[in-house]
């Protein structure tokens, strides 16, 4: 029966998507859980992307989240440009193998005329350390229209479970492009750069902060980007 | 171009040494035995069985452990291995009553 869902929900979300293209997803889901996530996306030019996310996890292995993305181009003014609707699927039990994996899968829809709709499908992979937490993302997004071609991202993060509140570490972005004719590295984009992480819990409740400022290795990606998320998990 | 890609998934894939198993039940908002003994650098599987009608956080940073089990569920968490010492485990939606520790050594 699972499985039949995981199915059918993944190829709804097929049918459409773009997620944010930084942002790291973690595989694990816990059952039940609600929360209210904020997350912003600044370039130096003055561009702004704003993510504004309302989670639930029905059961132990999904998590199902409805988005609205608010986008400011240099020079212009905020407007919500895109809804979404996502999925992140545990593929495997919690620490049971060396990487815990999961699925995500979006479907979008750009609310400008010249980009109908959209699909991301991506692996997420965590390994976990007593000290350490590796998190590896890889998607493919496309529009879905005739001719769109796919675009590949990637995004890693490790970071040091110092404490609860305070966890340092460092988080890598690359946009690839079409899989099917990969550029140069050059031509792609490559940033990195430091990040904090933590969790400060609120009695039965907790907020969940990231921040990273990233920095671009090649001379096709912005030269720096800052993006900071904001969770409240509530029950 | 195929067996790197195959190398890979069996190395990422490969499952961890065999797990010594504890077994902790949460009832009347309380950890059922709240002392556990494990071995040191030794996989632990943690099973956690939920005997009360509402959900329960488990919930350890050292552990690196975040877990929501709901009425009458168990659920089973891979750790460690674990270096000696001693480990809290707490139930985050009844803290004052829900604690534990573990104890590696």
């Amino acid at each position: 029966m699972r499985l039949r869902h995981l199915a059918i929900l993944a190829v709804l979300t097929l049918h459409a998507g773009y997620a944010a293209a930084y942002a790291i997803y973690s595989p694990a889901i816990e059952e039940s859980e609600k929360a209210l996530e904020w997350r912003s996306t600044f370039h130096p030019d003055a561009a702004e992307e704003h993510k504004l996310e309302l989670e639930y996890s029905p059961t132990d292995w999904w998590r199902a989240a409805l988005l609205a993305t608010v986008e400011r181009s240099p020079g212009g003014q905020r407007q919500i440009s895109e809804l979404a609707f996502e999925n992140v699927f545990r593929l495997n039990p919690q620490g049971r193998d060396w990487i815990d994996w999961g699925l995500l899968t979006e479907l979008s829809r750009t609310l400008r005329p010249e980009h109908a709709w959209a699909a991301e499908v991506g692996l997420l992979a965590e390994h976990a350390t007593p000290k350490t937490v590796t998190q590896v993302n890889v998607a493919l997004e496309r529009d879905l229209q005739p001719g769109a071609e796919a675009n590949m991202t990637v995004a890693v993060r490790w970071r040091w479970r110092a404490g609860r509140r305070l966890e340092p570490g460092l988080e890598y972005y690359a946009e690839l492009g079409s899989p099917e004719h990969l550029g140069s590295l050059r031509s792609q984009q490559h940033s990195l750069g430091p990040a904090l992480v933590g969790r400060v819990p609120q009695g039965r409740n907790a907020i969940r902060y990231e921040a990273a400022w990233v920095f671009g290795l090649s001379s096709a990606a912005p030269s720096s980007t800052a993006r900071v998320q904001l969770e409240w998990e509530f029950r | 171009m195929a067996w790197p890609l195959t190398a890979l998934a069996l190395v990422f894939s490969a499952p961890a040494p065999m797990p010594v198993v504890l077994t902790v039940t949460v009832h009347e908002h309380r950890f059922e035995p709240s002392y556990l003994i494990a071995p040191a650098h030794t996989p632990v599987q943690l099973l956690v069985k939920n005997a009360d009608e509402t959900f329960e956080e488990i919930e350890s940073y050292p552990l690196n452990l975040e877990k929501r089990v709901g009425p009458g569920k168990t659920v089973s968490v891979r750790l460690g291995p674990l270096d000696p010492g001693h480990y809290e485990i707490v139930g985050e939606d009844h803290p004052d009553t829900a604690q534990a520790m573990i104890e590696v050594r």
